[in-house]
Order: structure tokens, then C-alpha cells, then sequence
């Protein structure tokens, strides 16, 4: 296993083309915007090496009996599930930040069970190509990114449909050695600080849309593959010190980027779907179950960073101790820990695939990350609410630093006497960072939108059941239960009032 | 005399489990300390009363699965150390 120092310099040996702000980056280990997301990377490596959390970090592989960094690991039982998300809560509480890692974890352990299925239908052998990766993958300690989601064009034309066929990721040449590929993955979670990136079909495809039902992993500097990493709100204040961006060692939320395959060449051993488009479906849906799971224990992770910033900036400003500020805070941890009871209930309630790897709950996993759309919004409201306006209004580090004006911010920006005036700034700045930047919109669209989950909830929750069950209880249909427990039917019994 | 210690996870630990370990280093300067190495004696430090260090079928142990006063974990020490003693 990797270091979280060796991670970085593995990185350096990389050479993907990525831009930023009108600029090539020449390194993503080094550049001052994209290292704070490096970083939060590089905890899911460190902390895999330190015995206070291998026990949930770590895993041993049952590919090669080797002891393994569990986000290279394929699940092979419910407590492995428990434990991901375990893992992935401490790792929110360490980074107060995305730490990227999961996406390609869950790419891996869908396509495990997915390629199985598909090779049992058809006779192919994508189940010991994946294998073969995993092991790769496991044996290198790498991070794949897991990039599903197409870009889209016009959301109401199926893929086919559209004017252009390469807004959704697509198969345009296969050869004898492998495929070529075009196209472009959006808002891929830590891609450029990734080694390898797995595509998966972003929709379930019908039979006459077979070119997009394309799944293959690549490295990240494949020839042909450009990537543009996007924007976020107050991403420039990195370049401004360590005060005004909340969180300077690991920013906030993963770092996303635009991943464009300009006919990209893959050869056959790193295709795990071609063309199976009976399977798209099922791999979108397990992929999402995965992913879904994981909200309820990252997202709680890093709202343990917010809640302890808000109750910090509480008694900094005096107000600790007030009944409101006691409750709200104690509403705060109470919408997090039950978006923890999600996580743990899916993921105990997981099962065995065909493949012998296990998955969560889909219903439970999909009720999760419903709610992770929902609860951080208020959880965010609460910490601006006790913050205050300062949240929003805050001088800047620069201002500080600045001997004509930092005696003038020492003095008006003290809350209470004891707690120095840098140290209210920081924590104000952590609040303003963990409920207003990235967090919430990554919060209500990172692997998926509500209605992907309302579809999913309304699929996987039996109504029929639910209206049967109503109608035994009002008596519109016979209740067998009544009968045994009276020894009369229900009528019979009623008879008597009527 | 051979101490490991092995730690849960610490997912959301309710208490600093590293506590446990400082006193235990420094009531007892002489013992060797391993991490999840064969032992006298193991100590499980779990986060919280989910216990998720402890390993079943261990043979002389302690665990501690939430906040203990320095004496309390020095007298447990001592008592499975004395356990050891032939
Ligand atoms: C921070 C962040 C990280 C992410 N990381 C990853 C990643 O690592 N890998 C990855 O693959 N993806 C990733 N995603 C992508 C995520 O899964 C998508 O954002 C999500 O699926 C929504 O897709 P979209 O952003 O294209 O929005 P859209 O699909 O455009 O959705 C916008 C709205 O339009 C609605 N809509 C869309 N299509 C239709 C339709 N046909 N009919 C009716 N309504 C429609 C949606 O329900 C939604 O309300 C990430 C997203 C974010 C924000
Ligand atoms: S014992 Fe508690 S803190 Fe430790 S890993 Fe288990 S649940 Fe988490």
C-alpha cells in the first residue's frame, strides 16, 4: 500500500493534459489550486497505514489474500459495507472535504458484479478482464476515477437523438486489438488527480443504441484524453493564504473536471461492456446504489467539521450557552446522524450478488442520498444562522496582514475577550466554507439528482403491497390474521354492533 | 513483556482512544508495544460500546470501549500483566 506521500509522487509521474483558467497545468501535485484536492486524496492513503484505523481502512483482498487499501476492495459481506462507510465518515471528519476516492471504489465492485451477469448471458469474458484490473488496481494502489455521467446535450433526445452523437460517450471504431472511443464524462470527481479513469454508460440504453453501452478503463494520460477542470465558488482564495478559504489543506468538495475522449484507443483487456446494452440498466443502477450508499457517511463525516465549527464559533462569539443555540445545534447533529442511520441500515441490509460480492439495499441506499439532498441545506441554515452575518461579510486575510488595517480588525472583529481574533476569523471561514461554496449543489446532484432517487424509491418500494395491506386493515378485504386470532371471520364479529 | 495494541477503526470515536495508549506507555516504559503483532497481552481500544476491535477467541486481554481514568487503565494493565506471570 501507498503512502499518502507516496500517492503525491506517483502523481508526478504522471503526464495527463489538463487546463485550468486558460493555462495548462504541468503539475497536479504541485499547482496551489488543485493541491488542497491532492491532499484529501492522499488521507485515504495515510490513514490505511496507521494502525489507530486500519481496522476500517483496510481490507484483505479476496483476489490474492493480500492485505489492501479498502477502496480497492471488493465487498464480501454486509460488515464490509458497514465498514466503507465507516471508513468514509472518518475520512470526512480528517479532510472536512471530498476525498474522491469512493467514485472509483464503486466502479469497480459494479462492474465486478455486472460483468459476471453479462458473461453468464453471453459467454463473454469481461468478469476475468475485471478481475484482472482489480487486482491491478489493488496491487498498485491505485485510484481510478469512476466517470458515468455523459454530458447531455439536449436532456429530452435519447443519445441517438441528438445532433451531435458525441455528447454521449460512445464507441465510433472497434478493431481487432481494441476499441476507439469519443466523447466526454462531466463533473468527474478527482480526475486529474486520479492514475486511471473508468467509464460506465450514464443510462439504460435500448437495443438500437448499442455504440454508447461502452464501459473500459483507461490511465488518465491516455493519448487523447484532454481534461478541463472546473470552476468553484472562491477557488481563487487559495492563492490568497490559509485564512479566507475555510479550508486550505483540503478545499471543498472533490474537484471536478470535463473529461473529453477524443477518439481514445482501449485495448480489449480494459472493456467490460461493449455493446451489452440488456446490461446498461442494471450497471447504472448498482453503480448508483453504491454511490448512493456512501452519502450518509462522507457528507455526516464533514458535517461533524461543521457542526464542531458552528458550536466553536458559538461559544467564540458567547452565545454557547443560549437554550436556541443549544437546540439548533443539537438539530444539526440529529439530521446527521440520521442520514448516518441511512448509510448503516443500507449497507447492513446489503446482500450477495451472483458474483459472490455484495451490494447494499438499492431502496435504502436511494432513501439515503434523497435525504442527503435535503438535510445539509438545513444544516447549513442552522450554522449561518448562529454564525451571523460575519458569515458572509468577513474582511479579508489580505486586510489582515495588512499593517495599516490589521489592528482595526483585531479590535473590531473580537468576539469573545479570551479567544484571539485569528481564531474567530478561521473558524467563521470553516462555517462559510462547509455551508455556502460547493457543498450544497455537490450535496443535491453528486450521484444523482432527487428525482434518480425518487424514480428509484418509487421502483424499488412495493405500493401494490402497501395498498393490500389498507385494504385488509379497513376491512375492504378479508383479514386471515382475524380470523385465526378470533375464530370468527370479521364479519361474523361485527355483526353484533351492526 | 510483549503489549499489542489494536485499534477499532474510529469511525466516530466517542473518546481519545490514543489516550489509552499514551498512559499505557507511560506507566509501563518497559513493556514492548506492538500493533496488531501476537502477544502476552492485547489490549482492543474501540471507539464506542460497538467494540469493533475486539477479536473473539483472544486469550489475555483488555478492552477499552470508552473514556477510563489514567488510574482505572493502570490497574487493568497491571492485573493482566500479573495474569502473564507464571
Ligand atoms: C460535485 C459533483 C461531483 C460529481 N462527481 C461525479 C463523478 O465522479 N462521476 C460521475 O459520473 N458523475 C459525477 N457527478 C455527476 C452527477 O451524477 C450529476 O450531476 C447528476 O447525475 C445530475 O446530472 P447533471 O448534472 O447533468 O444534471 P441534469 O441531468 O441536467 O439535471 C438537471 C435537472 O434536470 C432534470 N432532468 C435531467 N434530464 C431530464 C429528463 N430527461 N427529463 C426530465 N428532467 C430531467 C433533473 O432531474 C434535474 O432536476 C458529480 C456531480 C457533482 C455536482
Ligand atoms: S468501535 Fe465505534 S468508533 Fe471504533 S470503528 Fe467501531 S463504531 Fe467506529
Amino acid at each position: 500500500m501507498m503512502s499518502g506521500k507516496e500517492y503525491i509522487e506517483s502523481l508526478r509521474k504522471l503526464k495527463p493534459r489538463i487546463y485550468f483558467m486558460g493555462r495548462r497545468i504541468e503539475s497536479v501535485a504541485d499547482d496551489p489550486i488543485l493541491a488542497p484536492h491532492v491532499n484529501a486524496a492522499a488521507m485515504t492513503y495515510e490513514l490505511a497505514l496507521d494502525p489507530r484505523y486500519e481496522e476500517i481502512t483496510t481490507a484483505v483482498s479476496h483476489l490474492t489474500g493480500e492485505k489492501i487499501n479498502r477502496f480497492t476492495h471488493i465487498h464480501q459481506s454486509t460488515e464490509d459495507l458497514v465498514k466503507k462507510v465507516r471508513m468514509l465518515r472518518l475520512l470526512g471528519q480528517k479532510t472536512g472535504s471530498c476525498f474522491q476516492r469512493c467514485v472509483g471504489c464503486d466502479a469497480i465492485n459494479a462492474l465486478y458484479i455486472t460483468c459476471y451477469d453479462i458473461d453468464k448471458k453471453y459467454g463473454t469474458d469481461y468478469f476475468e478482464r475485471i478481475k484482472d484490473y482489480v487486482k491491478y488496481v489493488q496491487k498498485n494502489d491505485l485510484m481510478p476515477a469512476g466517470a458515468m455521467t455523459d454530458v447531455k446535450g439536449d436532456r429530452s433526445k435519447r443519445p441517438g437523438q441528438q445532433v451531435d452523437k458525441d455528447l454521449y460517450v460512445r464507441v465510433v471504431e472497434k478493431r481487432e486489438d481494441g476499441i476507439v472511443v469519443r466523447g466526454a464524462k462531466a463533473h468527474i470527481t478527482g480526475a486529474v488527480n486520479s492514475h486511471e479513469i473508468i467509464v460506465m454508460p450514464t443510462r439504460a440504453l435500448e437495443a438500437d443504441e448499442k455504440e454508447f453501452a461502452v464501459s473500459f478503463a483507461v490511465p488518465v494520460d491516455a493519448e487523447g484524453v484532454t481534461m478541463i477542470f472546473g470552476r468553484q465558488t472562491n477557488d481563487l482564495r487559495r492563492l490568497d493564504g490559509d485564512i479566507d478559504c475555510g479550508n486550505a489543506k483540503y478545499a471543498t468538495v472533490g474537484g471536478e473536471a470535463l473529461v473529453i475522449f477524443d477518439n481514445v484507443f482501449v485495448p480489449w483487456e480494459r472493456v467490460f461492456m461493449c455493446g451489452e446494452h440488456d446490461f446498461t440498466a442494471q450497471l447504472v443502477e448498482v453503480f448508483a446504489t453504491f454511490h448512493r450508499q456512501n452519502y450518509g457517511g462522507c457528507k455526516v463525516g464533514v458535517a461533524d467539521v461543521l457542526i464542531g465549527a458552528t458550536a466553536n464559533v458559538a461559544e467564540m462569539q458567547g452565545i454557547a450557552k443560549a437554550s436556541h443555540v443549544v437546540d439548533k445545534i443539537t438539530e444539526m447533529i440529529h439530521l446527521a446522524e440520521t442520514c448516518w442511520c441511512c448509510s448503516l441500515a443500507c449497507s447492513y441490509e446489503g446482500y450477495r450478488t451472483p458474483s459472490g460480492a455484495y451490494m447494499p439495499n438499492p431502496l435504502l441506499a436511494n432513501v439515503t442520498k434523497l435525504n442527503i439532498t435535503r438535510f445539509p441545506y438545513e444544516w447549513s441554515r442552522i450554522a449561518q444562522d448562529i454564525t451571523g452575518g460575519i458569515v458572509i461579510t468577513l474582511p479579508s486575510e489580505k486586510d489582515y496582514r495588512n499593517p495599516e488595517t490589521r489592528d482595526l480588525i483585531e479590535k473590531y472583529m473580537k468576539g469573545v475577550a479570551e479567544v484571539p481574533t485569528e481564531q474567530r476569523m478561521r473558524m467563521i471561514r470553516l462555517v462559510e466554507n462547509l455551508s455556502i461554496g460547493a457543498e450544497l449543489p455537490e450535496s443535491m446532484h453528486g450521484a444523482g439528482s432527487p428525482q434518480a432517487q425518487k424514480i428509484m424509491i418509487a421502483r424499488r418500494s412495493n405500493l401494490e403491497m402497501k395498498k393490500e395491506i389498507a385494504k385488509i386493515i379497513a376491512g375492504i378485504k378479508p383479514d386471515e390474521n382475524f380470523r385465526k386470532i378470533r375464530g370468527v371471520s370479521e364479519e361474523e364479529y361485527f355483526a353484533r354492533f351492526k | 513483556m510483549k503489549v499489542a495494541i489494536k485499534y477499532c477503526g474510529g469511525c466516530n470515536e466517542n473518546y481519545s482512544r490514543e489516550e489509552v495508549e499514551k498512559v499505557i506507555r507511560k506507566n509501563f516504559p518497559d513493556l514492548e508495544i506492538f500493533y496488531s503483532k501476537p502477544a502476552n497481552v492485547v489490549v482492543f481500544i474501540s471507539g464506542c460500546k460497538k467494540g469493533c476491535a475486539f477479536v473473539h477467541g483472544t486469550e489475555n486481554f483488555l478492552h477499552f470501549d470508552c473514556k477510563r481514568s489514567e488510574e482505572e487503565i493502570v490497574e487493568e494493565v497491571k492485573r493482566a500483566l500479573w495474569r502473564e506471570k507464571p
